[in-house]
């Protein structure tokens, strides 16, 4: 109680007069989210206001509900401007008084958010208390420019066999996701973020998760899932249901970047998913309409292009000078019947450098993930792989086009050559090895030795139907008696002859016992 | 704004466009109204008991507000924050 009463009496020291320096608008018409103000004429874009209830209220029925109603300024027009509510646009009323800020829409970045839920505005959702240790940042902010920028050399292992050795990720890199629903996209962005866990401390990425117009069920179980398996401990997730306002959902993206930059500006690296742009597509549509701004194709407005371009530019990987911090972007992109050629997928994939390609039809035959291998690539996260990784899948690639193009002569098997037949084993037992559950990413050390044993014909000796269970006991194996040369390889980073040389003892041990 | 509303009428005569006049008339009282809605008289705690002290006035879409009720609600706002 004293407490109260002495923060209470600091709060009246401190306060002091500031009148005649405001700039105040009034509610001409609202609706649909959308309020029309007059007035506020040095008001800029994306500034922030405020919705004044308390202005015609008497004090008691002030004090009943201060909670402040937000909005954004996004369209200036000649006589009027028109805001998006950022809450709940029920309290907005006609003749409403509306204060300018001054500030551009900011959101609170930090130390204390990590662990945390929080909406597209930062504020904490998970019921754990206020955040500590944040300061505001705008929302909105220029990308890095080309001088301030490297190359991208590092990885980004996601621990999926079939994208680190195919499709590999840089840190600092942009990463599509594409898929038709249901495909297993989210599942490797997950993945990804646990295989964080095995990376060392210190330089572990902060992975942040935006969840875009999502169930809040589903957030809540990823967000569990997360939490159990200790990836919440370097995670932070921003979510923007589909129950929320459109400007919120256009909004979470943006706010997952300003995130992300402020762990890059740190010299950190961090890794951003927003699952999905797709959605946040819609809602900016949504948003666009009822702003009145002139439709385009699909309905789209004219800068919804400009509107991924400028978030995904924001992932980059920093020079020395600027601390070397990077932000890698995997965005995720919902097709319908696998069609990439739609206006948001082309849009995204000419942007981003290079996509993960998910297909239903491989899903349903069992291959999980699902990636189709010919039309997914990476176009700059080859010269971030490890000199191992380099090394033993550099024949996965022509190996797996050759499989497909003989696959439809699988049906004819009993008419083909010898050599035609050994080939199109191998490619099963190729697929069969890449296929790997959710949940469970691989370190790198024993990706790298799995794939070697695979390219290098110590899988030959098994079915390919029994590939999958092989692995599995070859991974156990070399747990137990192939460590040397695991921890050689994580090391490393490559496979030297002597490293080498113990991994193939090893996988000679396992093929012979396993005889 | 119109400054010289004859000289308005004779060139919308002369243009044959007298048929606007209902609309532009419709306009320049919308235009008015919301001019009326950023100005208000200045309101002082004895007049309006709700203000609680002090005085609080709109002139030309800036807000200067010296009130007692303004006071309370900031310090309020801070302190729950």
């Amino acid at each position: 109680m004293e407490s109260i009463i002495k923060k209470i009496e600091a709060e009246i020291a401190a306060w002091s007069p500031k009148g005649g320096v405001e700039e105040v608008g009034i509610v001409r018409a609202t609706g649909d989210g959308i309020a029309e103000i007059d007035g506020l004429t040095n008001a800029s874009m994306n500034e922030m206001v405020l919705f004044d209830s308390t202005f015609d209220r008497t004090l008691e029925e002030a004090l009943k509900d201060p909670s402040p109603v937000y909005g954004l300024v996004l369209n200036l027009e000649e006589d009027a401007v028109r805001a998006v509510v950022l809450g709940d646009a029920a309290k907005i009323y006609e003749g409403m008084l509306v204060r300018r800020m001054g500030r551009l829409l900011s959101i609170p970045v930090g130390e204390g958010l990590i662990g945390r839920v929080v909406n597209s505005l930062g504020e904490p959702i998970d019921g754990k208390g206020p955040i500590k240790g944040t300061k505001n940042t705008p929302i909105e902010r220029e990308a890095y420019g080309v001088i301030d920028r490297a190359p991208v050399n590092v990885p980004l292992h996601t621990g999926i066999k079939a994208i680190d050795a195919m499709i590999p990720i840089g840190r600092g890199q942009r990463e599509l996701i594409i898929g038709d629903r249901g495909t297993g996209k989210t599942a490797i962005a997950i993945d990804t973020i646990l295989n964080q866990k095995s990376e060392p401390e210190s330089s572990r990425p902060i992975c942040i998760y935006v969840a875009i117009g999502q169930k809040e069920s589903k957030t809540a179980k990823l967000v569990a899932e997360l939490a159990d398996k200790g990836a919440m401990e370097y995670s932070i997730i921003v979510t923007a249901p589909a129950s929320a306002p459109a400007a919120l959902q256009f909004l979470a993206p943006f706010a997952g970047a300003a995130i992300g930059e402020y762990f890059m500006d740190q010299g950190r690296d961090a890794l951003v998913v927003y699952d999905d742009l797709s959605k946040q597509a819609v809602a900016y549509r949504q948003m666009s309409l009822l702003l009145r701004r002139p439709p385009g194709r699909e309905a789209y407005p004219g800068d919804i292009f400009y509107l991924h371009s400028r978030l995904l530019e924001r992932a980059a990987k920093l020079s020395k000078e600027k601390g070397g911090g990077s932000l890698t972007a995997l965005p995720i992109i919902e097709t319908q019947e696998n069609d990439v050629s739609a206006y948001i997928p082309t849009n995204v994939i000419s942007i981003t450098d290079g996509q993960v390609f998910l297909e239903s039809s491989l899903f349903n035959q069992g291959q999980r993930p699902a990636v189709n291998v010919g039309i997914s690539v990476s176009r700059v996260g080859s010269s971030a792989q490890t000199k191992a990784m380099k090394k033993v899948s550099g024949k996965i690639k022509l190996e797996l086009a050759q499989f497909r193009e003989l696959e439809a002569f699988m049906q004819f098997s009993s008419d083909l050559d010898a050599n035609t037949k050994a080939q199109i084993d191998s490619g099963r037992r190729m697929t069969e090895m890449l296929k790997q559950n959710k949940g469970v990413p691989l370190p790198f050390e024993m990706e790298t030795a799995v794939i070697y044993a695979a390219t290098n014909g110590y899988f030959d000796t098994f079915a390919p139907e029994e590939v999958s269970s092989a692995e599995q006991k070859l991974q156990d194996f070399l747990l137990r008696e192939g460590k040397e040369a695991l921890t050689a390889i994580k090391e490393t980073k490559s496979i030297a002859d002597d490293t080498e040389a113990k991994l193939k003892a090893a996988l000679d041990a396992f093929v012979a016992r396993s005889k | 704004m119109i400054t010289d509303y004859n000289t308005f009428i004779v060139h919308l005569k002369r243009t044959g466009r007298m048929k606007l006049l209902p609309r532009v008339l419709r306009e320049l009282r919308e235009e008015e109204a919301r001019a009326k809605n950023l100005k208000r008289e200045k309101e002082t705690a004895k007049e309006d008991p709700s203000l609680i002290s002090g005085w609080r006035q709109i002139k030309d879409g800036v807000l200067t507000d010296n009130t007692g009720k303004r006071a309370l609600i900031d310090i309020y706002r801070n302190i729950i924050a």
